[in-house]
């Protein structure tokens, strides 16, 4: 059966320039995915709202409202699709903004089109999987400060108590292991956590023993 | 009347004995004038050893009176809990009938000696920020604007790659096409790296940010940009007290720099120029406003406002505008703009988000 024939669901790239908004479709129509691209951000949130795409590949830098404004309209941190930022400047300190508002993780211009394709296939899955296993059972647990992180950071830690590393824990969740570092030392920093057994210990002082 | 003088006053005899004091050099030296009248003169000058010049101008017995006589010169003067203290020092002499008197009258060079202290450094980050907002600016602008159709170009040809591996049967390109294909995707990566690699050259620095109050950052943006124009142009300053942003604050006075000239620019013509500052919270977010009673900005022009390369300037890259919105963007904000006409001058409005309790300094690392 030849997989190009089944649509492997809808893409969203959202992007002022109209080269890029266009090769991007190329791409990913090729793949076999819908592609629906918008120039600027009011338009793509009409649409986002009254539909859920598989992914979404949005640009920081737009004339208008920025990518970031985007994201927090959007309320991205519960919105039920894996979003990208593209970004054409390595700005950490934007691209973690990006992150604490929602985006799942970033990508940096220029890329090729195997890393976007593997990045994107990658967190379209880890989606899916995460919906049918329900979101890590760390949110069961009732260690002081589990109240302050984000869904996300709860997902980051579930893998981090499992003794996953910064690699596995991003294969798992679709995500670069460098966002998993920055996920890291957020969740470090709000349960005022020094290192990694004191993060462990911290999750563990409901008095529950985890197994696994 | 020598009390109410701003100036200190210090009238001493031929042995260097203080006759007289003033209120000003109460002030001044931290002593009465019941604890000064009839000591040395010594009291209030710094020890002997530490400033031989100083006590020379003073020791009036061994110099002539010529010398020292007539306009300011700077010494140094001692406070009574020892602090020496920059002193602007006039010498007269009087003839009267209990001998030879000297009168002094003093100046307090603190103030401005801090003021030139204050210019220079100005000046100093006047010059840095110039110096790297040049390279910088190229550099940003340059890679910004090519990694568009860079990125286009590298898609474009690895989906050609893709879709000739892809159908085997039909649409397959033949190998000399598929090698010069990989020579083009080559050549494509090669541009990217160069670019990279450009841009690391010119930022070495990565983007430092820290709670700063914006009123401040202001002030000295503003001192910057006035440092190299024509007095006389007023610059309207209503500011909101107590605003903290969490920002680079290099970055954000480089953008504050770039409005305030661009609005001083704007009025260059007009007979009663005048540019506004002000700031104020919205919300959750910290806005900042500079306006001018310029012409305005014509229609057809504000499409290509934020566009790299592209000024109606005569001089200058066009870059200006283009950076200061992606410095804001880059913080969390975004620069909009509001074109006037019709007897109404621009104004631009940097936002910036009100920093949140919790601001990681973990997550600036690397």
């Amino acid at each position: 059966m030849n997989q190009r024939f089944m649509p492997r669901g809808e893409i969203f790239i959202v992007d002022d320039d109209p080269a890029v908004r266009d090769a991007l479709s190329v791409v990913f129509t090729l793949e076999g995915y819908r592609v629906t691209s918008f120039g600027d951000g009011s338009s793509f949130l009409s649409a986002a709202q009254s539909t859920t795409p598989a992914c979404i590949l949005l640009d920081v830098h737009m004339p208008g409202m920025s990518g970031l404004d985007v994201l927090k309209k959007l309320n991205a941190q519960h919105y039920a699709a894996p979003i990208f930022i593209i970004s054409g400047q390595a700005d950490i300190p934007m691209a973690v903004d990006a992150i604490k508002h929602g985006a799942l993780d970033f990508i940096e211009k220029p890329f090729d089109a195997s890393t976007v394709v593997a990045r994107v296939g990658a967190a379209i899955e880890a989606w899916v999987e995460r919906a049918k296993n329900g979101h890590g059972d760390i949110g069961s647990y009732q260690f002081p400060g589990h109240d302050l992180l984000t869904p996300r950071e709860r997902e980051v830690l579930s893998q981090i108590a499992d003794g996953a590393s910064n690699k596995e824990a991003g294969r798992k969740l679709g995500i670069s292991p460098r966002t998993i570092e920055v996920h890291r030392a957020r969740i470090m920093e709000k349960l005022g956590a020094k290192n990694a057994a004191d993060l462990v210990r911290i999750v563990l002082s409901d008095g529950r023993v985890h197994s696994g | 009347m020598l009390d109410t003088a701003a100036e200190g006053i210090i009238v001493i005899d031929e042995r260097a004995r203080v006759l007289m004091f003033n209120k000003a050099c109460e002030w001044l030296f931290g002593y009465t004038a019941a604890e000064v009248l009839g000591t040395n003169v010594r009291t209030i000058l710094p020890p002997e050893n530490a400033d031989r010049q100083d006590c020379y101008i003073w020791d009036f017995n061994r110099v002539g009176v010529r010398e020292i006589a007539g306009a300011g010169q700077e010494v140094k003067g001692r406070h009574r809990d020892g602090t020496i203290f920059p002193v602007e020092l006039s010498v007269g002499e009087a003839m009267t009938p209990d001998g030879r008197q000297f009168i002094g009258i003093l100046r307090d060079l603190r103030a401005r000696r801090e003021a030139e202290q204050r210019l220079n450094q100005l000046q100093a980050d006047l010059l840095r920020m110039a110096r790297i907002s040049a390279m910088d600016q190229m550099g940003a602008a340059l890679a910004h604007e090519l990694n568009q159709p860079l990125t286009a170009v590298m898609l474009y040809l690895q989906a050609i790659a893709r879709a000739s591996t892809q159908h085997p049967d039909g649409g397959a390109l033949p190998p000399p096409a598929v090698e010069i294909l990989e020579k083009a995707m080559h050549e494509a990566e090669r541009a990217g790296n160069i670019i990279q690699r450009m841009r690391r050259f010119v930022e070495k620095r990565d983007p430092v940010r820290r709670l700063v109050d914006l009123t401040s950052l202001i002030d000295d943006a503003v001192e910057l940009t006035l440092l190299g124009n024509r007095p006389g142009t007023k610059i309207t300053r209503e500011l909101t007290p107590n605003l903290p942003v969490f920002v680079d604050p290099i970055q954000i006075q480089q953008v504050v720099v770039n409005l305030v000239r661009n609005a001083l620019d704007a009025v260059k013509e007009h007979e009663a120029p005048d540019v506004r500052i002000c700031t104020r919270k919205v919300d959750d977010t910290v806005v900042l406003k500079v306006e001018d009673n310029g012409p305005g900005i014509p229609e057809k022009a504000l499409p290509y406002l934020f566009k790299a390369f592209s000024t109606s300037k005569g001089s200058g890259l066009g870059l200006g505008l283009v950076i200061s919105r992606t410095i804001a963007q880059n913080h969390g904000g975004d620069l909009t703009v509001d074109p006037g006409g019709n007897g109404k001058g621009a104004s631009f409005t940097l936002h910036l988000p009100v920093p949140l309790p919790i601001s990681s300094p973990l997550l600036m690392a690397g």
